[in-house]
């Protein structure tokens, strides 16, 4: 990172090619969309050369930081389109009240509608812990609040997709 | 520091919390919390519902696809990066230097083939008549200084 901060564009590409991806993922899991996962995965990493002298070493680690960019700016764009998921509060036992037969198709969907109906806290703290396989002190850091209020976003968001998976897992 | 729970302490809704917490993976678990709550799912019908529940989202949340990178975006990045005047300045020159060192040559090039057409065996008397007139101008030279003198 300190040779990115002197526009070593070697150790940027370097950089990117470590992280690139799982910043991707992380994109495409909060904004379930592939275009904004491409758009906001160059953004990110155009600001992360844009930046990197702002960054400072010991204070935050640099994925710590990257994921803080890439989520600002799913976040920005969710503002811009007024599409907030973190606004959307669906009702969850109103999407599992109507569960069709189980069936592997129907039980994926109804999940990614319940995950995309997530406040955008919780759902972001699920990913990054559940997907990004980060741990909920990193994923704390990286939401910027306690590791405390971290666990209480993953309850909530856990709950709330048990009780959409539910009639799945009856029928 | 906290002390590890014993079996009987660790209830249901212990269980609960920390299943809503950690996921079902017990290596994600605290260390001191392991053993208790795993000694209670071998023990209670109700704790082991718990965990398949929890295990039952979490190989959901697995199962949801995600696409991998897009293989041409690194290089996409890579391509828009924002550069300093010295990089454009030297891009440019590679890429354009031929224009303004062809500009400057076309004429030279041109003269030199024109020049190339035009000698028809000629120029070589020509040569020789010139060479004769200085030598006569520098005979008559000698010959009206010597007179002079």
């Amino acid at each position: 990172m300190a040779r990115v901060q002197r526009k070593d564009t070697a150790a940027f590409s370097v950089l990117l090619g470590r992280h690139g991806a799982a910043v991707h993922a992380f994109v495409f899991r909060l904004t379930g969309d592939a275009a904004d996962a491409e758009d906001f995965t160059q953004e990110t990493f155009l600001r992360v050369w844009s930046r990197a002298g702002t960054w400072k070493a010991g204070r935050v680690k640099f994925t710590t930081w990257a994921y803080r960019i890439a989520r600002n700016l799913c976040i920005d764009a969710w503002r811009t389109r007024r599409g907030s998921p973190a606004d959307a509060e669906v009702d969850v036992e109103e999407l599992a009240g109507d569960a069709p037969a189980d069936d592997a198709g129907q039980t994926r969907r109804a999940l990614e509608t319940a995950l995309a109906a997530l406040p955008e806290r919780q759902r972001t703290a699920l990913v990054l812990c559940h997907h990004q396989g980060w741990s909920n002190r990193e994923a704390a850091e990286m939401l910027e609040v306690s590791v405390d209020a971290l666990e209480s976003l993953l309850s909530r968001a856990r709950r709330s997709l048990r009780k959409t998976l539910a009639p799945y897992r009856e029928a | 520091m906290e002390k590890p729970q014993s079996p009987g302490d660790f209830t249901i809704e212990a269980l609960a919390d920390l299943l809503d917490r950690h996921g079902s993976n017990p290596e994600r678990w605290p260390q001191l919390q392991r053993a208790p709550a795993l000694a209670l799912v071998q023990t209670s019908a109700d704790a082991e519902r718990l965990l398949d529940e929890a295990r039952a989202l979490d190989v959901a949340l697995d199962a949801l696809p995600a696409p991998a990178m897009p293989s041409g975006l690194p290089g996409q990045v890579l391509d828009a990066l924002p550069r300093d005047f010295a990089e454009i300045a030297l891009d440019w020159l590679a890429a354009n230097f031929w224009r303004p060192v062809g500009f400057a040559l076309a004429p030279l090039l041109v003269g030199f083939a024109l020049g190339n057409a035009q000698q028809d065996g000629t120029g070589d008397l020509e040569d020789a008549v010139t060479l004769l007139a200085f030598d006569e101008v520098q005979l008559f030279d000698l010959a009206e200084n010597g007179n002079a003198e």
